[in-house]
């Protein structure tokens, strides 16, 4: 087993995860479809997809955290490698994110464009991850009988 | 499938902390804490390496007729 592979636990639980979160991804699809036969827009053609593959993707991940899947064993103590690679991702995130706002701020928001917030929103999420992954590993290496 | 009392006797004579025993059969704390609590039932392989770990046999670990008067 590798050091970041997921013992036999974690990986019955995130395939489990897995399989329910097609099947609802399928059975949503199939309801958006039924309802834009019914005349029921509820949102335009492109964003009712994704915010369905949103909720589908979503709804796996939050699972395989609480179910304590997203991180493996024996991931616990960085090398010297790994925090230099996670401090250079934390810096280039960090400057994203301030560039991108202060991008946003002299702007004024005014070019009607959603490049900044898209930006915005995949340094937050990398921050996001990066922060639970952090989390996951303090609590997987938690001493205690 | 009740909690597995033996198994955390085991690792207590031991003086092993879950996170130990954890590390040295190549899995997370959480899912020692399952086995011992009963929520998930290991495959043969993790059986045999926390017996092996833990000096123990399978039948003195994860046989449940002991525990229930059966042999």
């Amino acid at each position: 087993m590798g050091r970041t592979n997921l013992d036999e636990r974690q990986l019955q639980k995130k395939h489990k995860a897995g399989n329910q979160a097609f099947i609802l991804l399928a059975f949503l699809l199939l309801a958006d479809m039924g309802l834009q036969n019914y005349g029921i827009h509820w949102l335009e053609y492109p964003l009712s997809n994704y915010v369905i593959f949103l909720v589908g993707v979503g709804s796996y991940l939050v699972r395989i955290i609480w179910n304590g899947s997203y991180v493996g064993p024996g991931s616990g103590n960085l090398t010297a490698n790994g925090r230099s690679i996670l401090g250079a991702v934390l810096a280039i995130l960090v400057a994203l994110c301030v560039i991108t706002a202060a991008w946003m701020g002299s702007s004024g928001k005014t070019s009607g464009g959603t490049g900044p917030a898209i930006l915005m929103i995949f340094t937050a999420v990398g921050l996001v991850i990066l922060g639970t992954v952090f989390w996951i590993r303090c609590r997987n290496n938690r001493e205690d009988a | 499938m009740g909690k597995n009392l033996r198994l955390k006797a085991a690792r207590a004579a031991k003086d092993m902390s879950q996170k130990q025993l954890a590390d040295a059969v190549g899995v997370t704390r959480q899912t020692i804490i399952a086995i011992e609590n009963g929520d998930y039932n290991p495959t043969i392989r993790l059986c045999i390496d926390i017996c092996l770990t833990l000096g123990k046999t399978l039948d003195q670990l994860f046989w449940e007729g002991a525990e229930h008067g059966e042999n």
